[in-house]
């Protein structure tokens, strides 16, 4: 499995079977049904082509079919992933997704993690000799936890089980470092059930980080 | 019952709008508009009406954005136009901070020089008063202290008020839009639109929404504190300009800046009003001394993903904090060192703050039309056509601004 940055891939060429031009990727977008999801689709130009159609991903995306679909309900990693808003549980802070990590398994890419470091921004800023001094710190994708997104129909991916953990004081702590729209949000999403039975977890995790995503609000 | 309860829930919301907008009548400010009541009388007042409603207008979006997304200016900016737009309007915001800073803590030594206080101590004394009130204080403690110093702006309107102005004229200028055909008039005009828009106003008010934590629900009242911080902000100036219009004006006399306002005014409204005008400067360089280095902090800590709030430590925030300090320091180096072109730096510290805020309101635009962002509360037609049309007048003033101030 090799390990991919999603910085990497934006902005890469995007060649169609004859060899044309297609345009640059602009962004990818996931389902969420698995613990690591999928990369479903390459979005170029407002275009979605299944990753299906996807024949390689160097020197440049190499498409072998240039159909592309409409647009679906996706989460969608560089519009609604990098750069977002995340709550460290671990460190109890506001962070910021600074790059997004895949991993290439069979010519399919998967969502493995977000790095909320320092380094991942200094790389992204062309700052390699500074990245290189930097922390990096990722987070895996599954202990990340999507709040409420009415606007694309997406609910809790996850139980809320890393919130649980904490104790009160701790989730007091938590609350007070949020906007009261993301507490609310927050706190609703411990009330409410998660709507999948939930997989079992892993006994222990270093960290328990928490996603939370605006809230759209859909007229 | 329910009027208490709606003061009560005023009086907690109170504090984003007023503050960014009295921020906006710094030292530089109350120059501007003492030049342009001693030189045009209150012929212009009219101009300051619309600056008053551009600040309304564009303060209230700040705000909204704050308290609905939860997020400060430069985060979004980050978030919705990427990391480069955002370092690039974060360096841009810092050096025009630093200069912006530094001009405050000069009108706090000036004002203190008419007492004869030498501004190597005058400046550092203050500085070190502002970064002890904001490294010790909590978020409540500090809004506090700001509020209760802005009852210093009451000078002026006292100021104003001996210096017994012809009210009709000042109601006249203030409605009936009038401009002598002359490049300096216009300049003067374009200036009092610079310097009543400031973008650290901007980005200062939607991170204090932000870290005031403002819930939608409260949305209401934050209005009226942004609709009133900014009427008392273009009172302030009337009140300043009027003073000068009464005085200087009438005497025919023309001054360079704030203190020498201060000083020509003795001699024609009498002591009381020269002192008063003084402390008023004094008080407006504190205030927007204060606020001008938390700005910075808060829009570096934002694009670099480790936001902050006033009531972290310094252990939990150390890049809020360091930056906070930065700030503060390179302000008063520039207004104390030695063989520092203050004047210079002063004056392209204006031209930078110009010259970044229309592309910044056009950021503000963006990300306030954003239904994904904003929901219900995204800026719909009408308001996105009123907006990008101030954004147009706006960009006309600096362009004019530009051009006029190359000619001269």
């Amino acid at each position: 499995m090799a390990a991919r940055l999603l910085s990497d891939l934006l902005g890469a060429t995007v060649i169609g079977p004859g060899g044309e031009r297609i345009g640059r990727v602009d962004d990818l977008a996931t389902s969420l049904a698995e613990e690591h999801p999928l990369v479903t689709h390459l979005v170029v130009r407002g275009r979605w082509y299944p990753w299906s159609a996807v024949e390689a991903l160097d020197p440049e995306v190499r498409l072998r079919d240039a159909t592309a679909g409409g647009a679906s309900r996706a989460l969608l990693l560089h519009r609604h992933v990098l750069d977002s808003q995340i709550v460290d549980l671990e460190g109890k802070r506001v962070r910021r997704v600074a790059d997004v990590e895949l991993a290439e398994d069979e010519g399919r890419l998967r969502l493995v993690a977000v790095d909320v470091g320092t380094a991942a921004l200094a790389r992204r800023l062309g700052l390699r000799a500074l990245a290189r001094r930097l922390r990096s710190r990722s987070v895996d994708w599954r202990a990340l936890h999507v709040v409420a997104r009415p606007a694309h129909g997406l609910q809790l991916a996850a139980p809320a089980a890393a919130v649980h953990r904490l104790d009160e004081d701790e989730l007091a702590a938590l609350v007070d470092q949020l906007s009261p729209t993301h507490a609310e949000e927050l706190l609703a999403g411990i009330r409410r059930p998660p709507r999948a039975p939930a997989r079992p977890r892993p006994p222990r995790r270093r960290r328990f980080p928490f996603r939370l995503i605006r809230r759209h609000a859909a007229p | 019952m329910r009027r208490r309860s709606g003061l009560v829930l005023f009086a907690a919301v109170l504090g984003p709008g007023l503050l960014a907008g009295l921020s906006d009548d710094d030292p530089a400010g109350i120059t501007t508009y003492s030049i342009l009541g001693a030189d045009y009388g209150y012929r212009l007042l009219w101009v300051l009406a619309l600056s008053t409603v551009g600040l309304v207008l564009f303060h209230e979006l700040g705000a909204r954005m704050g308290v609905v997304t939860g997020q400060g200016l430069a985060g979004l900016v980050r978030y919705r136009y990427g990391v480069r737009v955002g370092l690039a309007a974060m360096l841009a915001l810092l050096v025009a901070n630093i200069g912006t800073a530094a001009a405050e803590f000069a009108g706090i030594a000036a004002a203190l020089e008419l007492a004869q206080v030498p501004r190597w101590l005058s400046a550092p004394v203050a500085a070190g008063a502002i970064a002890f009130l904001v490294l010790r204080g909590t978020f409540s403690r500090i809004e506090h202290v700001l509020i209760a110093a802005c009852s210093v702006f009451a000078a002026y309107v006292l100021a104003a008020v001996l210096a017994d102005p012809n009210w009709g004229d000042a109601a006249r200028g203030l409605v009936v839009p009038t401009l002598p055909a002359t490049s300096d008039a216009l300049l003067a005009a374009t200036a009092v639109v610079g310097t009543t828009l400031a973008p650290w106003g901007l980005s200062f008010i939607q991170s204090y929404a932000v870290d005031k934590r403002l819930h939608p629900r409260d949305l209401r009242y934050e209005r009226v504190d942004v609709v009133a911080g900014a009427l008392l902000t273009g009172l302030i100036g009337f009140c300043v300009v009027v003073a000068c219009a009464a005085t200087l004006h009438a005497q025919g006399r023309s001054i360079e800046d704030a203190a020498d306002a201060a000083v020509a005014l003795e001699p024609v409204a009498g002591r009381f009003a020269s002192v008063l005008f003084a402390a008023g400067l004094l008080g407006a360089g504190l205030i927007a001394a204060a606020i001008l280095p938390l700005s910075t902090a808060y829009s570096v800590s934002e694009l670099a993903g480790s936001e902050a709030a006033l009531d972290d430590s310094f252990r939990e925030a150390p890049l809020f904090y360091t930056t906070y300090f930065v700030v503060i320091a390179a302000a008063v180096g520039l207004v104390v060192a030695p063989g520092v072109p203050l004047v210079q730096v002063l004056y392209l510290t204006q031209a930078l703050n110009a010259i970044l805020l229309v592309p910044l309101l056009v950021l503000v635009l963006g990300l306030a039309r954003d239904r994904e962002l904003m929901g219900v509360h995204a800026l719909g037609p009408i308001g996105t056509a009123v907006t990008a049309a101030t954004i147009a007048l706006i960009g006309a003033c600096v362009a004019a601004l530009g051009v006029l101030s190359a000619v001269r």
